[in-house]
């Protein structure tokens, strides 16, 4: 189970793709984030995720220690063991965190688009002034003490022409774990959709040359539909579950099913001092795993992503409503992918089955590094 | 833009992970650099006894039981199942089994296919006994050929932009419904040395060239035979100089063989369709052997 917490709605930056309504800044207090901590001991769960989001969390950084401190002392009078991740526009990362994320072991995801003339078109400041070339230290800085830290790239109508650039700029900067989504609620038309065609297809020869080179590396949309296939009896369970694997706390305290519906009061599901509505999360639940009358009769439904509410709501402003753009990205995306799959099943590349097939390969891949690492 | 419900998707070829758990020596496929290392190794051989041990407790086959073990048989007499066109790099079809069946209306008995992977184990297992070692693991013409499909219409538009590689290319001719795939040949496995290379046409690859059959008729056809038949004649002259051997999927008819071996016996859908992968895998091995002869004549072993 994960809580996100959303510890302010402010940014020091203002990304033209942003869906976070920043017009009444609010910050959470310390107060509001002790009582998730509280609500998430008291689920009893062995472990527990708690993930500090914004707006840019790390405008917050004292709420921040001062939460993990909680988690810490709860820890030894509950049965859970608190894990943290935090998601970053990596402007105001420095030394001090750096040495806070590595001490209590908390995860760090970067949010950045890639080369610069696709970075700097929507990842501006307040002054519209792109931020990538203040980015670059940062990006080592992250790097050097976090060799594991995922960059989150979003692709844009106006950028998708440098996706596979991008995604090779990111690699190159060192970067193994590459998440990548679509901005779905972008201007998206045939003809940016052809050229995501041609982007994924890039990408594909990109992931084939780097498996067969045994590199070590998550790309995520090619890992997700992959994945989709050959886990097929279990990927519905790793499917979005609206608010039963993971809540959503804004700044004011108030409960949600998940980030982009923080804000937004008729998708409240409870807040902090009274817990979670579990009459209305599971109304929610319901309305979003119900199949959609559009989607009934596809071929592959159940390895798409329309079961993502999240993604409705910001798309089509319901949860039971999938996205055109979403659905014409799954038709060009699946084949894509399982055409790179089959090809490197066929060789029976080693890297290919065990990242795939193996579920001991993230630990395998540790004792690997490790044993690189005393060389 | 607007929601685009697809009507048919194909199967993708790689496997479900229930499979590859059920046939662990798929997981001995590991990255070249983890050979070396001890650590690595000790986690692995860990991995492989969890999953063997999971297996036999489970009650499931695992490949090697399914994939009996036979001794050589002498083929110093043998005659080829097959008319031989003398300095050809590339084998005829080697006719053990039928490669073909019908079903559904009168048909009772469900076809059973050899899958990929039980095939690629009897082909190297039986090769060897004979001293030539194969592996599975794709092995790439470096030429084009070309390849009748009655693809549709629809199916080649949706190709054009998803299944068919940029280099390939498809030729349509619609007086006669017919449509010609252009493009480069991946192959199932090959000797050490890279002369000899194999092709299993499987029941997957006659419906990837067979892009129009459809499991949902009533009454529908199998010819696995003829698509390996069309393959050997689609890379004649084009293997440069590789020595290529084409085997398929055997698919035994079982209502015939059980109708005069065993006429008094009833059998459950489970025994005829344990008695059919015996019957299948006993005319893969003869192709095999067959093979091995083809290429003594040939003087390539």
């Amino acid at each position: 189970m994960h809580y996100t917490l959303h510890l302010t709605n402010a940014c020091n930056m203002s990304c033209k793709y942003c869906y976070v309504n920043g017009e009444n800044k609010c910050t959470m207090s310390i107060e509001t984030a002790k009582k998730v901590v509280d609500m998430a001991a008291e689920s009893k769960k062995s472990s527990v995720g708690i993930i500090f989001f914004g707006g840019e969390p790390l405008l917050n950084k004292d709420l921040i220690y001062e939460t993990v401190d909680y988690c810490k002392w709860k820890e030894k009078n509950c049965d859970s063991l608190f894990h943290y991740k935090i998601t970053t526009n990596g402007l105001l990362l420095d030394d001090a965190f750096m040495d806070f994320s590595t001490k209590v072991n908390l995860f760090i995801a970067m949010s950045h688009d890639g080369v610069k003339e696709a970075h700097d078109k929507n990842r501006v400041d307040k002054n519209n002034d792109g931020t990538f070339s203040r980015l670059s230290d940062k990006i080592d800085l992250l790097l050097s003490n976090r060799p594991y830290a995922p960059v989150m790239m979003v692709v844009n109508t106006n950028t998708v022409q440098y996706y596979a650039e991008s995604v090779k700029y990111l690699y190159n900067r060192g970067f193994k774990y590459l998440i990548c989504s679509l901005n779905y609620a972008g201007d998206w038309d045939e003809s940016s959709m052809k050229t995501l065609q041609d982007q994924y297809k890039k990408l594909a020869d990109f992931y084939y040359e780097r498996t067969l080179a045994e590199d070590k590396f998550y790309l995520s949309p090619f890992e997700v539909k992959i994945s989709s296939h050959i886990n097929k009896d279990t990927y519905c369970n790793e499917r979005c579950e609206l608010g039963k694997k993971q809540i959503s706390v804004g700044p004011d305290g108030l409960l949600y099913p998940c980030v982009q519906f923080v804000g937004d009061k008729h998708y409240s599901i409870g807040n902090v001092n009274t817990g979670i509505d579990e009459t209305k999360r599971q109304e929610l639940y319901n309305i979003n795993e119900e199949e959609k009358d559009s989607c009934r009769e596809c071929a592959i439904r159940a390895r798409c992503n329309h079961y993502c509410g999240c993604m409705n709501k910001q798309t089509t402003g319901r949860i039971d409503q999938v996205s055109p753009v979403l659905c014409a990205h799954e038709r060009i995306l699946m084949p894509i992918a399982d055409k790179l799959a089959n090809k490197l099943f066929k060789k029976r590349n080693g890297m290919f089955i065990q990242k795939h097939y193996n579920d001991m390969f993230p630990l395998i891949s540790l004792v690997e590094d490790s044993t690189k690492l005393k060389k | 833009m607007e929601i685009k419900p697809i009507e048919k998707y194909k199967t993708p070829k790689y496997p479900l992970k229930y499979m590859v758990l059920n046939n662990p020596n798929i997981l001995k496929n590991i990255p070249k650099r983890w050979k070396g290392n001890a650590k690595i190794g000790i986690a692995l051989s860990s991995l492989l006894l969890l999953t063997l041990t999971a297996c036999s407790q489970s009650g499931k086959k695992l490949p090697d039981e399914v994939v009996s073990s036979n001794k050589p048989v002498d083929l110093s007499n043998r005659k080829i199942a097959a008319n031989v066109i003398p300095g050809q790099k590339v084998s005829p079809i080697f006719e053990h089994g039928e490669g073909s069946g019908s079903f559904g209306c009168v048909s009772v008995s469900p076809p059973v296919f050899l899958s990929e992977e039980e095939a690629l184990g009897i082909i190297v297992e039986e090769a060897s006994k004979y001293g030539l070692t194969l592996h599975p693991g794709a092995e790439e013409l470096e030429t084009s050929i070309e390849l009748n499909t009655t693809q549709s219409q629809e199916e080649i538009v949706f190709s054009d932009t998803t299944i068919i590689d940029r280099d390939t290319s498809v030729k349509i001719d619609q007086s006669n419904h017919k449509y010609t795939r252009l493009g480069k040949v991946t192959l199932d496995g090959g000797n050490e040395d890279g002369r000899i290379s194999f092709e299993y046409v499987s029941v997957d690859d006659f419906k990837q060239w067979n892009s129009n059959f459809s499991e949902g008729s009533i009454f529908y056809t199998y010819d696995i035979k003829k698509t390996a038949q069309a393959f050997v004649e689609s890379i004649k002259d084009k293997t440069n100089q590789k020595y290529v051997g084409t085997f398929y999927d055997p698919m035994p008819l079982m209502e015939v063989m059980l109708t005069t071996e065993d006429s008094t016996e009833d059998y459950t859908d489970k025994e005829i369709a344990a008695k059919s992968l015996k019957a299948s895998e006993n005319n893969l091995r003869e192709q095999v052997r067959d093979f091995i002869c083809w290429l003594k004549a040939e003087g390539a072993i």
